[in-house]
């Protein structure tokens, strides 16, 4: 029934996707890296902190070969595949060590250009990609273009050789760290919605670039308005050729949404492990049954993140592109990180009306900013809204409306 | 256990799944009998998969069990599937000789066990005779059963009571029961006799962990029938003009009913998976987390099921009742999600 792909079944009893010696090799190396090295704690409250540990950290996953893991030796990876990759996420998620900082240029940018980027951009770009010496931020969204990205107005105009870039994104994550931006932009007409638009490489320290963080419900800033006023992109900065910006974007798409998937499952289960590790040493008599059949909740909602894990892994090791079940992936990824935070969120309870204080051992402010980053999980990457719409229509044949 | 055999596993039970669907898709869904629909999948060898080849069965792991109690779901398959494919292979294997023959793959076993419904009842016990006394509700199968197996404390440890419905001191009143649920029983013992089967507290805690993803594998089965129904539904179903699946808010729903059904084949897969893997079968925490999901989610399938098939799908002329009915039976079955998430959060904190 290829017009719904999602009532297709898949046999019950499956081998796990990323099973075998070299792999349980690979695994063991990778576990005795992990129990002796780690980044220290992050702080939940201090933005610049977290990412200067979170890069050194990359620096030193970089130099001892964890980063980059599917990608080419070439191109200062490690020439495996993607099982490999998904191997190093549990033993990051089992040591409760953090995934690096440089994330878009890894999960999105990294993987286009392996794709669709020139010999001379993979050179010039990827090593510092890889180690974290760049950061990349990724230039979509926009105020009038959120949900509905092929709305995007930013333009640019082509003029002996060089692009002319005007416009503005927003949402644009760690534009304010960033030293280069992954950009879509508009090459064609007005009209012209998906088909013309160009994928580019722009210099966050050209002139006419103007980040402003934002501030979030949070407390922080850790996405911004981009502002780009007539900056001078060179032609060779295009990647894959203009007009095929939709394309290439919707290509690294489906890839970006199994590594986030992933990396969000090694976050979530540190976080909650680590929770654990406080409330074993500090809850004395009953907490109460409601609290307990939480924390019960809780983890079965990792597992089930789990098993969507190895189902999407298996679906990337087969060589399938982009699938409405990415769609469903996301969604499962929002309720476990909604249903993780928000279970830890009431051991708190009450006590978060203050962020600086202590409930069970739990620090409040991680908590309650826990729980509402959470919920801005089904929002961004495409609102849980826009993801049923294509479950609905593309993974289930039913009728648009 | 080598990838070359877990390998030739998943394969062999791929086909078997996949032979027990083409043959229940063909068979007649309408009030077949019990023993009717039992002679069908004893000929098709179900009964015989797990048995011991030393007893004439196939010796093959349980994990296959999984794909055909899903199957079995999907079709609402009458009669005790779990207790004849899994437990009566399991005590054939550990009875004396002499008495194998009690747990025949043409005999209807009913698995009377405390544990598997949540009122509180002690384990039975047994007197110096070796004859068993104490009382079970809401048993299973335990009216058209030709041999009741009794999860009974014994002086040593544990261990299985074979015993006759007929037997002396045996009585079982029948409890009513919508289309769909299993029906069940209360059976009443009091120094009934029967045949001891010995068991380690260990054997009887992997047989529990495997009834309880057994029973997740049949309700994934039913909330997939129930998604596959309600798309056909929607797709058909016209008012105002057009299909009611045209409307983003019945595309919604739906589409939450079709990723949570195929959460919990994931889960299912993952968890049996791992159980093939190790000899001692599922964890313990594997087995609970499987069936408190699968018992949550399948509810919450039908439930939006219903609504998306209004008022049609509320009467006995659909089949969506008896699906309904089947999530509701089974969602309590050896724990349902509140004691299990409860069970689940008591093990976290405990440290390990």
């Amino acid at each position: 029934m290829s017009a719904a792909p999602l009532l297709h079944r898949t046999p019950t009893l499956q081998q796990h996707p990323a099973s075998g010696p070299e792999l349980e090799a690979f695994r063991l190396r990778a576990r005795d890296w992990l129990e002796e090295n780690s980044p220290g704690p992050t702080p939940s409250d201090d933005l610049d902190e977290r990412f200067r540990i979170l890069r050194e950290w990359q620096r030193k996953l970089y130099d001892a070969g964890w980063v980059g893991i599917g990608l080419p030796r070439e191109w200062g990876g490690q020439g495996l595949d993607d099982r490999y990759a998904y191997v190093f996420t549990e033993e990051l998620a089992r040591a409760g060590r953090p995934a690096p900082i440089g994330l878009i240029g890894l999960d999105v940018v990294g993987p286009t250009l392996a794709s669709h980027g020139t010999a001379a951009q993979r050179s010039a770009l990827m090593p510092a990609l890889l180690s974290g010496e760049e950061i990349w931020c990724q230039g979509f969204s926009e105020p009038d273009a959120g949900s509905d990205l092929a709305a995007i107005s930013t333009r640019a105009v082509l003029t002996d050789g060089v692009y002319r870039v005007s416009g503005q994104k927003v949402w644009t994550s760690w534009a304010q760290y960033a030293r280069r931006c992954a950009l879509l932009a508009r090459t064609g007409s007005s009209e012209s919605r998906h088909r013309g638009l160009t994928y580019l490489i722009v210099d966050m320290d050209a002139p006419g670039v103007t980040v402003r963080p934002i501030g979030q419900m949070t407390g922080e800033s850790e996405f911004c308005e981009v502002f780009f006023d007539d900056v001078e992109v060179p032609a060779e900065n295009v990647i894959g050729e203009p007009g095929e910006g939709w394309a290439i974007a919707m290509d690294t798409l489906s890839h970006e949404r199994a590594t986030y998937a992933f990396r969000r499952r090694v976050e979530t289960t540190a976080a909650y492990r680590s929770a654990i590790d406080i409330l074993r040493e500090t809850v004395s008599g009953t907490p109460g049954e409601a609290r307990l059949a939480g924390l019960g909740r809780a983890s079965v909602a990792l597992a089930v993140l789990e098993a969507q894990n190895l189902a999407t892994l298996r679906r990337l090791t087969a060589g399938s592109g982009p699938s409405p079940v990415d769609s469903v992936d996301k969604l499962v990824v929002n309720d476990c990180e909604q249903t993780v935070f928000g279970e830890l969120h009431e051991w708190v309870g009450p006590g978060g009306v203050a962020l600086d204080s202590k409930v069970h051992g739990l620090d409040t402010g991680t908590a309650v900013r826990g729980y509402l980053f959470s919920r801005a999980a089904s929002i961004y990457g495409g609102t849980s809204q826009v993801q049923r719409n294509i479950v609905a229509q593309r993974g289930l044949g039913m009728g648009g409306s | 256990m080598t990838i070359g055999s877990l390998e030739e596993l998943c394969e062999l039970s791929a086909e078997l799944e996949s032979s027990a669907e083409d043959y229940l898709a063909r068979a007649s869904s309408d009030a077949t009998s019990v023993r009717t629909s039992w002679a069908a999948l004893q000929e098709l060898g179900w009964f015989d998969l797990c048995r011991d080849e030393e007893v004439g069965g196939l010796g093959l792991p349980l994990g296959v069990l999984a794909g055909v109690l899903r199957a079995a779901g999907r079709h609402l398959v009458p009669g005790p599937v779990m207790e004849g494919t899994l437990v009566a292979p399991f005590i054939a294997a550990r009875v004396s000789a002499e008495s194998r023959g009690l747990v025949a793959s043409d005999r209807l076993l009913c698995l009377v066990d405390p544990l598997a419904t949540p009122l509180g009842s002690p384990m039975l016990q047994l007197n110096h005779d070796g004859e068993v006394t104490g009382r079970v509700g809401l048993v299973p199968h335990a009216a058209s059963a030709d041999v009741l197996a009794v999860v009974v404390d014994c002086p040593d440890g544990v261990g299985i009571m074979l015993v006759a419905p007929d037997a002396k001191g045996v009585r079982i009143e029948e409890r009513e029961a919508f289309a769909g649920m299993q029906p069940t029983a209360d059976v009443v013992l009091e120094s009934a006799p029967g045949v001891l089967v010995p068991l380690d507290p260990g054997e009887l805690a992997t047989l529990r962990s495997w009834l309880r993803v057994l029973t997740a594998a049949w309700l994934t089965g039913v909330a997939e029938q129930v998604v596959t129904m309600t798309c056909d539904y929607v797709g058909t179903r016209e008012q105002f003009g057009r299909a009611v699946g045209s409307f983003q808010a019945v595309q919604h729903m739906v589409a939450d009913m079709a990723a949570e059904s195929m959460t919990m084949v994931n889960l299912l897969s993952m968890t049996v998976a791992r159980a093939a893997e190790d000899d001692a079968g599922p964890s313990e925490s594997s087995a609970l987390a499987v069936k408190a999901h699968a018992g949550r989610t399948c509810l919450r399938v039908c439930e939006s099921a219903l609504q998306m098939h209004g008022g049609v799908g509320f009467t006995t002329d659909y089949p969506l009742h008896r699906y309904y009915a089947s999530a509701l039976a089974f969602r309590g079955h050896y724990g349902g999600p509140d004691s299990l998430f409860l069970q689940l959060g008591q093990q976290e904190l405990v440290a390990r």
